[in-house]
């Protein structure tokens, strides 16, 4: 199960029928409409128009999806740059320069770099995924149930110990994620879990309509607070940056995409935290580190070029192992699962047509964003302007067809209004979103491979340990958890904390 | 729960008793013998998590001494705001069946958008309109979702 050029040559013949092209159009739109709207991320999209997909064939529908999370990447730093209000909390380091740089008439500058960085790099770590995906589908395939178990063990094990000076509420969240999980009936025996006697609780908790709470109905009850509307005072003039520009930025693109690429693939590194790291290392390695906050355009590129290959880079391990990275992906490992299809190994043996032109989409989607990025960069700016008391009760709306759609009832809308109000604490009481939504989505398959690993040891749990692979999972899960304890202990978790946006 | 530190504990103190409660709840999951994972095991071992890490949060929170950190809790006006939104919400959830998709929106856009904008009543009676209409011929009648459409057929 190599990688072949005729299987992603099939995959961009399926990738280029007028029918996919338009659902990655319409996914690159909405992906840089949630990407500019702040109060809705990829994730809350998603998780909205997912049940909404399904009328669609498997392909154009993960096409759109993934068009919508990659596409969020390039919108979130227009605003940031433009009104200095990240999109996403990946653009936090985006606004840093962008803004200082559009305060000094460059906007266009700032924004031209961001396009043409977020494609670089969204591009070459393309590449990366197209040949490193099918090898480590090839690895995985010696996979039993064990080093499934244990693999998932060590992810949501390094979301914990990303959580920083959170460990503990890392912890918590990811307790009672599964916990929810596992609300309704045993999927094995049949046996009713934790419903109380409750009969709506008896089909268990839709992970959607968690997801829709936390992240959607949460975040518009966090800006209501505030009032939330925005002024929109920078005009963009010249949107190409000068040769001068993208000779500065080349070497933080090359440097962003290698950073952000690698630290994608592991689980719990979201963009929010890759860009951070890439902003920092370019700052280090700058001949004039003083410039940057004040306006260097390499802040720019750092931080956007890590932003899209973090991206491209969590698709990885999906492909590969089924394991998503961050929640976004996590919702669309959901929407494979509404399918019926179970990203990892066997995808790329059984739905080679699926895997691959979902990757050529994705080459496509890159070129689709350059476009409408660089030319209608000032149509987006304006799409921030729409207030809040609008977006708010619009995003309340969408929520509520969202959660409706994804069995038709009315429980799961009530559900996602309460984990709407579970979000708004969370957010304030410094407890991380993600662990709760990794664990949310992973609970199932971690339970059944642990269920299966014991029926193949007989029920020891020793079998963990026996097989290597899976003790090495296991061992680089204890490291993770003491080098969390650690950075607890030191107070520097606070720097690394894992991503609470929504990425 | 003013400061990061009052917030902790009481919040530890809560998880520990939801802790209980799933602990509690856990137990009465019957299941068959001899199966190699009951199926209470897994909630059992979880509620004990949080169990042990809410209390855990609560004791380790209440011995922090020094510089506190506020928690950036809204003012009367911002907690006025979430608690009409929350209201509207709930009015709209329960109004969703006997009236309708599209009538309910309607509703719900139009109160909440004049509530938190102070727009003119027709911009937000337009917005509401505008809603219900794209409901109606986007969700239910283009895309065939089979959401209530109350005593109108809408």
């Amino acid at each position: 199960m190599d990688f072949s050029w005729s299987l992603l040559g099939q995959g961009f013949s399926q990738a280029l029928t007028p029918m996919n092209i338009l659902y990655a159009l319409l996914g690159c739109l909405v992906g840089t409409l949630v990407g500019v709207l702040p109060g809705i991320g990829p994730t809350s999209a998603i998780a909205i128009l997912l049940p909404l997909t399904t009328i669609l064939p498997p392909i154009p529908a993960i096409i759109m999806m993934a068009a919508i999370y990659y596409g969020a990447m390039y919108g979130g730093s227009t605003t940031a740059i433009v009104v200095n209000i990240p999109g996403e909390a990946s653009s936090v380091p985006t606004a840093l320069d962008g803004f200082q740089l559009a305060r000094q008439g460059r906007a266009g500058a700032a924004l031209g770099i961001s396009a043409i960085s977020s494609f670089v790099a969204g591009t070459l770590s393309l590449v990366g995924l197209t040949f490193f995906a099918p090898v480590l589908a090839s690895v995985a395939l010696a996979f039993g149930p064990p080093e499934y178990f244990a693999l998932m063990f060590m992810a949501l094990s390094l979301v914990i110990s990303l959580s920083g000076r959170a460990l503990l509420k890392g912890l918590i969240a990811t307790a009672i994620g599964l916990l929810v999980a596992m609300v309704g009936l045993d999927p094995l025996t049949g046996e009713a879990r934790l419903t109380f006697g409750s009969v709506s609780l008896m089909a268990g908790v839709n992970f959607i309509s968690v997801i829709i709470g936390l992240f959607a109905i949460g975040e518009v009850l966090v800006n209501i607070e505030r009032a939330a509307t925005f002024i929109y005072e920078t005009k963009v003039r010249g949107w190409l940056p000068t040769l001068q520009d993208i000779k500065q930025s080349l070497g933080a693109m090359l440097r962003s995409t290698v950073i952000g690429f690698f630290l994608g693939l592991l689980p719990g590194c979201s963009p929010a935290v890759t860009t951070f790291v890439a902003y920092d290392v370019e700052k280090k390695v700058s001949k004039h580190p003083h410039l940057f906050g004040r306006g260097a355009i390499e802040g720019v590129a750092a931080a956007e070029g890590a932003n899209n290959a973090t991206c491209s880079g969590g698709f990885v391990p999906l492909f590969s192992f089924g394991i998503p990275s961050g929640p976004a992906l996590a919702v669309l490992l959901g929407g494979f699962m509404m399918y019926g299809l179970q990203p990892g190994p066997m995808l790329f043996k059984e739905n080679p047509d699926l895997v691959w032109a979902v990757i050529a989409s994705m080459y496509i989607g890159n070129c689709i964003l350059l476009i409408l990025n660089l030319p209608l960069v000032g149509l987006w700016a304006r799409i921030a302007l729409i207030p809040f008391p609008i977006l708010g009760p619009l995003i309340i709306l969408f929520s509520v067809i969202g959660a409706y759609s994804v069995r038709f009832l009315m429980f799961d809308v009530w559900v996602a209004l309460l984990f709407g109000i579970i979000g708004y604490l969370m957010r304030k009481l410094g407890y991380p979103l993600a662990p709760m939504v990794l664990a949310s989505v992973l609970a199932q398959m971690l339970e059944t491979s642990l269920k299966q690993s014991l029926v193949l040891s007989g029920g020891s749990p020793l079998i963990f340990f026996t097989r290597p692979i899976s003790a090495s999972f296991i061992a680089l899960a204890f490291i993770m958890i003491a080098w969390g304890l650690w950075l607890n202990f030191r107070g520097r978790g606070a720097e690394l904390a894992a991503d609470d946006g929504e990425a | 729960m003013r400061t990061q530190r009052t917030a902790d504990i009481t919040s530890g103190l809560a998880l520990a008793i939801l802790g209980v409660i799933s602990l509690m709840a856990s137990l009465s999951i019957h299941g068959v013998t001899g199966e190699h994972l009951h199926p209470r095991t897994l909630p059992l071992l979880l509620s004990w998590i949080v169990l042990g890490a809410g209390l855990l949060l609560s004791i380790l929170s209440w011995g922090v001494r020094g510089t506190d950190k506020p928690i950036e809790w809204p003012d009367q006006q911002g907690f006025k705001r979430i608690a009409v939104t929350l209201a509207s919400t709930v009015i709209y959830l329960v109004l969703l069946e006997p009236l309708g998709f599209s009538i309910s929106s309607f509703l719900f856009i139009t109160f909440l958008t004049w509530y938190l904008g102070r727009y003119r009543w027709f911009i937000s009676l337009g917005l509401g309109i505008l809603t219900a209409v794209t409901i109606s011929f986007v969700f239910i009648r283009f895309l065939g979702l089979t959401f209530p459409t109350g005593p109108l057929g809408w």
